[in-house]
């Protein structure tokens, strides 16, 4: 189901078991991943387009997420100012043992720009000195003392989420 | 032998985009290092943007063989292989 929180700036696709039934859907071979799992083994495929492409895209892909072909979906609401991007960014995610059987699904849907991206990566690039992180900071024309503080409370944020690596990992709030 | 790299730029302006699709035509044991040279004369800016001072993929921009990031894989010294299909991104995408 698309889930289309107007408090957050992504739209997520993600199963009506998830939003209703508890179901954890950052998980492989029936079993929920691990901070460590997390980080060694999901990812997601990267697609651009203007926000009307990608909710049309995002309503086919809604049945491959029902039926838990593709784990989640989520997409820009909007195109980030701070990044400078002239186009919204879609994130197919799974696991990276599935990530040929999702592209299958996304190449028959017309997808052709093949871009796979693991999540390690991404949280890298929000620690301090990564380039999310970085860009964000001078898109906000932050002064150096709120910079900093914003460096260091993401580098606490990750540190603590992925604290103890055998935990199951709990997501990140977006 | 034959590869299609396409550039998905997203409005960065560091690169005056002319040609966002190309199909090369290399010869064997070509490297990524040589596609950006050949992408960089269709496209004013390409390597500038795309490589450091230090000779090393720039933190800018992700480059991607078949979906596979170079820079996780050999770098600059990447080999393409026939059919290759080379993707070019902003690498702040994806968060």
């Amino acid at each position: 189901m698309i889930v289309d929180r107007p408090g957050s700036h992504f739209v997520f696709v993600v199963a009506f078991d998830h939003v209703y039934r508890g179901y954890h859907y950052i998980r492989h071979d029936g079993k929920p991943l691990t901070n460590k799992e997390y980080l060694e083994c999901w990812g997601k495929w990267l697609m651009f387009g203007q926000r009307e492409e990608l909710e049309e895209l995002a309503k086919k892909l809604d049945p491959f997420v029902e039926s838990r072909e593709i784990p989640a979906v989520k997409y820009d609401r909007k195109r980030i100012d701070e990044f400078g991007l002239d186009r919204c960014v879609m994130c197919v995610y799974c696991h990276v043992q599935a990530r040929e059987s999702v592209w299958a699904i996304l190449s028959s849907l017309g997808v052709r720009d093949k871009a796979w991206m693991f999540e390690r990566e991404t949280v890298e690039k929000w620690l301090p000195g990564g380039i999310n992180l970085e860009k964000w900071i001078s898109g906000r024309s932050m002064d150096p003392q709120q910079a900093e503080r914003v460096r260091k409370s993401a580098e606490e944020k990750f540190r603590e989420l992925f604290e103890n690596e055998n935990a199951i990992f709990t997501g990140i709030v977006q | 032998m034959e590869i299609v790299v396409t550039l998905n730029l997203l409005g960065t302006p560091l690169v005056d985009v002319r040609e966002g699709v190309m199909t090369l035509t290399l010869g064997d044991g070509a490297s990524i290092a040589e596609v950006i040279d050949r992408v960089d004369r269709r496209n004013p800016g390409f390597r500038q943007a795309v490589v450091d001072e230090q000779g090393r993929l720039s933190r800018q921009f992700a480059l991607f063989i078949n979906g596979n990031n170079v820079e996780y894989g050999g770098g600059m010294a990447s080999l393409l292989q026939p059919n290759d299909v080379v993707n070019v991104i902003p690498a702040i995408t994806g968060g």
